[in-house]
């Protein structure tokens, strides 16, 4: 899920394959974390001299990857994989980057309060949480959502059951429970035996993968073939279609192809 | 229901902005500060007058608090729009212009109208420009088939716009095709077939 493009990393943050440096010491010991703080660097009257120590940019691509995560399960009209690594890692992120803003507010650093000037970039660092957690919110939303529409579905459908967090899970199963609770009790017992199937063939509203999606294409795939039709479209990086998500599902699989 | 319903078929305006807020842009800082250490990444040591680039969202926070001037893109510059503007009427294909490229302009045009050269011109172009592309949009309407459409250059906020319209005529022309219609009318057999015809 991750695509690794070997953003030009420095040894702390980053950790492309094992996850995220924070898994242990954090939030409890944010001080002895080898993520260093901006505030760090004004700690020391020293101007430009120590400021080197922490120019080694970072970067790390999980918010760009969720957001595309986000975006697809917006669009796509199947409930898709939960991305798991990718919504821990950025919670447990945000939780040291809060940990650290409060540890920072409350210390003063000795010298009587944060300056103004440490205010500020500790409106930033929070500025930044607030957005990732409306990505994750609205992530979240968009599966919960789905999995309200096809609740039968996704729990019946051994490919959709798999792609559930253990939340959701336990979400989607009491959902139904109460779904079919109140029916039985407002209508269901009243009827005879036979007309009290909630699960009868055509009963059970299931997403419809032939629906229209937008989606750009990410990397040159050339020939293509459309189920629907003869055309053969040629395929080509930031190409733009308008087609069936059934046409492109195998190509955003594999992170070919993107829905926008 | 989770999400409200005018969020389940597309987003919303604001969510295509917030999904901009992320471009990176250059921006000029006008005060000196520390390298910023975000979950994203690092940005900074600000040093004016060197140039950063940082995630527009951090620069629209800076600009509004009078610490950066913001180095507005190529494609703003007026000259540039005006030949685009031309191109888009000379043309069947829509112009290329970035994916993001009204949101961006939204957002400098409301923050940063003083590090743009002539804004208000800008602004003018931007808005012709759009309109020439909505038309055509519209013209390419009724080459809509149940198939496919390709639309290259197209931005998202303007393929947002025609998501809703564009998603239900597809998807009626969809039923009322036999051919598509044969293998299109159960969801559920073509689920696996198409799995399995996909290499």
């Amino acid at each position: 899920m991750l695509t690794s493009d070997d953003p030009p990393t420095s040894p702390t943050l980053m950790d492309t394959d094992g996850g995220h440096i924070y898994d242990d010491s954090l939030p409890d010991q944010p001080s002895s974390s080898s993520f260093s703080f901006p505030f760090d660097a004004g700690d020391n009257p020293g101007p430009d001299g120590d400021d080197d120590d922490d120019n080694d940019g970072y970067f790390n691509d999980d918010i760009k990857s969720l957001t595309q995560c986000w975006i697809n399960e917006r669009c796509a009209p199947e409930l898709l994989p939960y991305a798991d690594d990718l919504v821990r890692g950025l919670m447990e992120m945000i939780e040291a980057q809060a940990a650290n803003i409060e540890a920072r507010r409350e210390g003063g650093e000795g010298s009587g309060g944060p300056s103004p000037d440490a205010a500020f970039l500790a409106v930033l660092l929070q500025q930044e949480i607030e957005r990732i957690k409306f990505l994750i919110r609205s992530y979240l939303r968009a599966r919960l959502s789905k999995i309200q529409q096809h609740t039968q579905h996704i729990l019946r459908e051994e490919l959709y059951r798999n792609r559930l967090s253990p939340e959701e899970l336990a979400f989607a199963e009491r959902f139904q429970e109460l779904l079919t609770k109140h029916f039985k009790r407002s209508y269901l017992d009243d009827l005879p035996a036979f007309l009290q199937k909630l699960d009868g063939a055509r009963m059970v509203s299931s997403p419809d993968l032939e629906g229209a999606v937008f989606c750009r294409i990410k990397e040159d795939i050339g020939g293509f073939q459309l189920e629907s039709s003869d055309e053969i479209l040629t395929m080509r990086t930031n190409n733009i279609y308008f087609l069936r998500y059934n046409a492109i599902r195998r190509l955003m699989e594999d992170g070919k192809v993107e829905l926008i | 229901m989770a999400l409200p319903k005018n969020l389940r078929h597309g987003f919303a305006p604001a969510e295509i902005e917030f999904l901009a807020e992320n471009e990176p842009i250059t921006v000029i800082p006008s005060q000196r500060m520390e390298t910023l250490q975000l979950i994203n990444g690092s940005y900074g040591p600000f040093r004016p007058p060197l140039k950063n680039l940082v995630p527009l969202w951090l620069a629209r926070t800076l600009k509004r608090k009078h610490k950066c001037n913001i180095v507005p893109p190529e494609w703003m510059d007026v000259d540039y729009l005006k030949a685009k503007l031309e191109q888009e009427m000379s043309q069947i294909e829509f112009s290329a212009m970035p994916f993001r490229y009204m949101e961006i302009a939204h957002i400098l045009l409301g923050c940063a109208s003083d590090d743009i050269p002539q804004a208000e011109t800008a602004r003018t172009l931007l808005k012709d420009l759009r309109e020439a592309r909505q038309s055509k949009v519209r013209s390419g309407l009724k080459d809509l088939d149940p198939h496919y459409l390709q639309i290259d250059n197209l931005g998202v906020m303007e393929i947002n716009e025609i998501r809703p319209f564009f998603s239900r005529a597809f998807n009626e022309l969809r039923v009322l095709t036999p051919a598509g219609g044969a293998m299109g009318g159960d969801s559920q057999t073509t689920m696996s077939g198409a799995q399995s015809s996909m290499g």
